[in-house]
Order: C-alpha cells, then sequence, then structure tokens
C-alpha cells in the first residue's frame, strides 16, 4: 500500500473554490517526491479511486456554510462529518461513498484527515481567489504542512522500529 | 392566508436547489417552484480566451459529465474552424462517448435514480439507497456495477489521458489513435457492458414491471405530463448521442420540427421568471403560455424518454427489442410518463454498450490518420451531443485569430427546467391536501425531480455531500407549524 496523499479538491475556475487546488500545488513544491499529490474537481464516489490504495489521506476543500467567517480553517477527521443517503450524483458526499466501498471490500485509508476552508465566493466563474480567502493561503499550508510532516515522521519511525 | 412549504436540500454549497410550495387557505397547494442558484459569469470567463482552449475549460463547468462538455466543445471547435474529422476520428470519439453514457446511466440506475423502485417509493429513508437495492440485488451484483464502472474508467483513461477532464478532443479530430491492444479490452468490456445491461433491463423487469403497484404508480395522472420531446437522430432518425440533427415531436408523437444545431437560435427561446435564476427554455413558434403542458404549450422535454420518443428506431438489436417492448408495455410513443425516464435510461445503457462493441468491430477503428489540421479563418460555431441528462449545445463566436468574443451554452437540465418545475407543481398539487405533509409525501414529489436526474450549479463537488431534505411548514405569521427533516 502506498503511504500518503495529499487530495486537492476544488475548481479553480470558480473563484473561491479552488483553494482546495491552490494549497495542493504550494504543497507539491515542498512535499514533492515524498508523498503523492493530487488535484480534482470530482465529488463523491469518484474520489474513491483517487484515495483507494492510501494508507493516510488528507483532503483539502473549501466550505461555504455562512456559518463561520470567511477563511476561517476547520480541520477534521472524516469520520467525524454525518452519513447522508444521497439522491443524485450531484450530492453524493465523500462519508456515503466510504460507506459504499466499505461494503464493497474496497481498500481504503486507515484515516482520512480534512482541512476545510470557509469561502466567500464559489460561484462565479473566475480565476484566482477573494482578498479574504487569498489570505488565509499560508495558514492552510502551514496546517496541512504540519500534519503530513506528523504523518512522514510517524511512518519513519514506525519503519525504524 | 398563504403558507410555505419549503423543501431545501442544504448541500456543500449553501443554496443549491430547493422546492418551496405553497398553501393556500384550505391547506392546498397554490403553487410549487423549483429553484436553483446561479453558476455567474462564464460567457464572461470565456471572452477573450483563444477557442481552442474551451474544450479544457469548458469540462470544468461540470464535475459530473465533463466528457459531454468535452466532447460538445469539440464539435463547436470542428464547426467553427471549419474542418471535418477524418472518419476514424469521429468514430473514436463517438466510441469514447458511448462508453461514457453506459457508465453515467448504468451508475444512475443502481446508486441513484433506482432505488425509488427497487426499494419502493414508500420504503424509509434508511432502505431508499443503493443498500436498499443491494438488499435486492444481493452484493455481487452490486460489485459487478464498481467492477465495470472501474474497466470503462480505465479504458476512457487510456483513450484521453483521464476520465475526468480529457485532453482528448481537438477541432479537426482527436489527439491520438488507438492500438490493437486498447481495442481488444474494449471488445471485452463492451461484451460484458451489453450482459450487464440486458440484466438491469431483467431486473427492472422482475422488480418493478411486474409490481402492479409500481407499474400503476409509473402510469399515474401525478407524474404524466403531455409535452413536446427533443433529441438528436441520425440521418434515418435513429437514436445518437453523438451526431445528427435535432428532431421535435409535439404531444401526439408527430415530428413538428427537424433542424442542424446551428439553427438552434430560430426554434428555441427562453423564458425568465423572476423568482428563478434559471432560464426555462421553450419552442418559440408554439410560446411560453406558463407552467402548462398539452399541445398549444412551448414546454417541451429532453434525455432518455425524449430521446426514444424524438427516435424511430434504435441501430442496435438488442436496444431496440427492449424499446419495442417499453412503448408496448406503457401503451404507445410518446410516452408522457416522467418516471419511465428510468426505463429509458436502462435502454441507452443497453444502446450505449452494443454501440461500443460494434464500433469496436469496426476496422477503420484501428486506422492511424485521427486529424485534420484545420486551415480556415474561424468565425463563428455550434456544436450539440445528447449528455446523459438531455441535449448539450456549445455556440462560440470568435474574431479572426480564434479568440472567443461570445460564448453562449445550452445545458441539458435547462431544457428540462420548465418541465421539471410542472411536474413538481403537479405532484404537489395532487398529494398535499388540506395541509397534510409527511416524509411519505415529500418523497412522491422528489421522485419526479429525480426521474430527470437533474444537474444543477455544475461545476461542484460536495466534500460532506449533505442532503438534508427539509419541509417547513409556515403559517402567514412566519411561525413554524411543522418540521420535516429526511436525516
Amino acid at each position: 500500500m502506498d503511504e500518503i496523499l495529499l487530495l486537492g479538491l476544488g475548481n479553480e475556475i470558480l473563484k473561491d473554490d479552488g483553494i482546495g487546488i491552490y494549497a495542493a500545488r504550494c504543497l507539491k513544491e515542498i512535499f514533492a517526491g515524498r508523498i503523492e499529490i493530487r488535484e480534482s474537481a470530482e465529488s463523491g464516489l469518484h474520489l474513491i479511486d483517487h484515495i483507494s490504495g492510501y494508507r493516510k489521506v488528507l483532503i483539502i476543500d473549501s466550505i461555504k456554510t455562512e456559518r463561520l467567517k470567511v477563511g476561517e480553517i476547520l480541520s477534521f477527521d472524516i469520520e467525524e462529518l454525518p452519513q447522508v443517503f444521497s439522491f443524485t450524483p450531484h450530492y453524493v458526499g465523500l462519508p456515503f461513498s466510504l460507506t459504499i466501498a466499505r461494503r464493497f471490500g474496497i481498500q481504503l485509508p486507515e484515516e482520512i484527515r480534512v482541512i476545510a476552508i470557509e469561502v466567500e465566493d464559489p460561484y462565479t466563474f473566475q480565476e484566482g481567489l477573494s482578498l479574504r480567502v487569498n489570505k488565509t493561503l499560508p495558514e492552510v499550508v502551514e496546517r496541512a504542512g504540519e500534519v503530513l510532516e506528523s504523518w512522514l515522521s510517524h511512518s519513519r519511525c514506525a519503519h525504524i522500529s | 392566508m398563504t403558507r410555505r412549504i419549503t423543501i431545501d436540500p442544504i448541500t456543500r454549497l449553501e443554496g443549491h436547489g430547493k422546492i418551496e410550495i405553497f398553501l393556500n387557505d384550505e391547506g392546498n397547494v397554490e403553487n410549487a417552484y423549483l429553484q436553483v442558484p446561479e453558476l455567474r459569469g462564464f460567457e464572461k470567463f470565456a471572452v477573450g480566451r483563444p477557442a481552442e482552449e474551451m474544450p479544457r475549460i469548458t469540462q470544468r463547468i461540470c464535475g459530473v459529465c465533463p466528457t459531454a462538455h468535452h466532447m460538445a466543445s469539440t464539435k463547436c471547435l470542428d464547426d467553427l474552424f471549419k474542418v471535418d474529422p477524418p472518419q476514424a476520428a469521429k468514430k473514436i470519439r463517438e466510441l469514447f462517448y458511448s462508453i461514457f453514457m453506459f457508465e453515467d446511466h448504468t451508475l444512475h440506475f443502481y446508486f441513484l435514480g433506482g432505488p425509488d423502485f427497487v426499494v419502493g417509493p414508500k420504503a424509509s429513508k434508511e432502505e431508499r439507497n443503493i443498500f436498499g437495492v443491494l438488499g435486492k440485488v444481493g452484493l455481487e451484483v452490486g460489485q459487478k456495477v464498481i467492477g465495470i464502472r472501474k474497466k470503462t474508467r480505465d479504458i476512457m483513461t487510456e483513450m484521453a489521458g483521464k476520465v475526468i477532464h480529457p485532453v482528448f478532443g481537438l477541432p479537426g479530430g482527436i489527439s491520438k489513435p488507438l492500438t490493437k491492444e486498447l481495442v481488444k479490452t474494449i471488445k471485452e468490456v463492451a461484451r460484458e457492458g451489453v450482459e450487464f445491461s440486458l440484466f438491469s433491463l431483467k431486473f427492472f423487469d422482475d422488480l418493478v414491471l411486474k409490481n402492479k403497484e409500481y407499474l400503476d404508480l409509473i402510469k399515474s395522472d401525478i407524474y404524466t405530463n403531455r409535452t413536446y420531446f427533443m433529441g438528436l437522430v441520425d440521418e434515418k432518425n435513429s437514436l445518437n448521442f453523438y451526431d445528427g440533427k435535432l428532431r421535435v415531436v409535439d404531444p401526439e408523437g408527430k415530428e413538428y420540427l427537424k433542424f442542424p444545431v446551428k439553427e438552434y437560435l430560430k426554434y428555441i427561446d427562453e423564458h425568465v421568471e423572476p423568482w428563478s435564476y434559471i432560464k426555462f427554455l421553450f419552442l418559440k413558434d408554439v410560446g411560453w403560455k406558463g407552467f402548462v403542458d398539452g399541445k398549444d404549450s412551448g414546454i417541451y422535454r429532453v434525455a432518455p424518454l425524449a430521446r426514444l420518443n424524438v427516435s424511430d428506431a434504435i441501430e442496435t438489436p438488442r436496444a431496440h427489442e427492449e424499446y419495442d417492448r417499453m412503448y408496448k408495455t406503457l401503451g404507445g410513443k410518446p410516452s408522457h410518463l416522467t418516471l419511465a425516464f428510468h426505463w429509458a435510461r436502462l435502454i441507452e445503457a443497453l444502446y450505449a454498450a452494443e454501440n461500443m462493441e460494434r464500433l469496436a468491430n469496426d476496422p477503420e477503428i484501428l486506422h492511424p490518420n485521427v486529424r485534420k489540421i484545420p486551415t480556415a479563418t474561424p468565425e463563428e460555431g455550434v456544436g450539440v451531443v445528447e449528455a446523459p441528462r438531455g441535449t448539450l449545445i456549445h455556440h462560440y463566436k470568435t474574431d479572426k485569430r480564434g479568440i472567443i468574443e461570445e460564448a453562449n451554452l445550452i445545458v441539458a437540465t435547462q431544457n428540462n427546467s420548465a418541465a421539471i418545475n410542472m411536474g413538481i407543481q403537479k405532484a404537489a398539487k395532487a398529494l398535499i391536501k388540506e395541509g397534510k405533509v409527511d416524509e411519505g409525501i415529500l418523497n412522491l414529489i422528489e421522485i419526479t425531480f429525480r426521474a430527470y436526474d437533474p444537474c444543477h450549479g455544475c461545476g461542484t463537488h460536495l466534500l460532506p455531500g449533505h442532503v438534508p431534505l427539509e419541509i417547513n411548514v409556515y403559517k402567514k405569521s412566519g411561525d413554524l407549524l411543522h418540521s420535516f427533516r429526511n436525516h
């Protein structure tokens, strides 16, 4: 099994929806060759294709709850997200897809962490982020980097022992 | 007194579609609306970019069917640069597109649309999903769906570089020819696809059609709308996803129009409502008469059932047999039964698999000449394909250097929006009486929406995938009277 995957989610031509993609590109400069780094604009079921086979996966994505401050960063384990059964491919979430994958015996990571950023405008076709979201990019990269470094160091220790 | 009910799927992106239902004093439905958010500014985004970038840009509009946008855009570039691709390129494009349609339709039936029937519309929300389906078909079939999906996506990756956001279509052809080894694999997967599609139809037959209650539901007036239909047909008026002319039949099934896509603006117009961002498309010469059906209303439908309704035949033998059987069972052609879209989708999946096999066995598919370099000065182009969810049109105007000056896209669900809204109104009016609303009623209204597999606000990928549907019933004062949630 491969070790670690960083998956940047989003659509870089839908303004703030691209934050996951931009963060992944920054992290590529730091972690290239040490972990696998991918970008995707796909949803639930298709994400299984990306994450299957890795031991640990970090996902960076935008959210728009309108209950958080723009630029606020959340970090949580995927298991903390509620299971919601879905009725169209456009609304299939990753937690539901993971349940499906487990049922079918697809090999899944032992840990999936998510870094989610509350965004301002993920609806307008535009390249580049809004100012407020752009300001959070260094912190997103830093926090993601910390997670990845801790996984890498844990991984090295595991090899030594 | 007007009361208001909201069915609100709160997704990762706040504001994704919701259904609002307004009740009168008696608690009966006065009106119902489907509201969706708008993704803003695509036309503006496109202006100033080289046209040849469009197949790579437009596929990013939709995270669900990028292949359809890629292909419509590529065909638009053929027209823009006035170049006719070599036969082999056209066949390979059609093969690629058939693989995509097969995968999308199959996945939809088992995972998304199917649960309504396979498990039953009255089943609880905990059962009405893929796991409920697995309970009926067994895990083995579910694994088969997953397995065949993987094989089709692997083929598409090899043909196009990647499934999502393919690097495949170019003006005048495609990026690379096929190899013998890949064609051999495609033949094997196509055979498996045909067998699996036949199994799916048999399964639908046994579980749905042999169940009188379900068949009655499909045929019920609640889910019937007498509309016009539109879809692509080939020169024999047979079903075609990739190319041909747009044919429109009236509610009696008579040909009303047949035109090359370049003329679409002559026949299709858009209606705007103050409460929605959606532009409701209608047939210009029939006119907009509101959200009503019948021959005098210009509302038309697209997507699987519409495509079969406008086609005189299906060129592949087994799909044609199934097409005949569907119309015999449903009482003739055209069919106005919204829930028959699910059946038509399965027949189209079979056609797609048979078409894969037919094209993979065509010796020309291995021809190395797959590109004709365009030399003409660009000006204006229009391209069309049938996306899984209906007719998709791309239209670009450029300057002489090929820089986009104007772009117009008609996406599949836009064509169906008026019909979806009309269907929701009809179902809500029939099912909500004297203010009585419960989860079962909510689902019976959603069923009409799901049959179309609508794709609103493309371009999104949903991480938590929240779909906590809510019905909120308010008094006129704004106080919450009842609240129903599906999660």
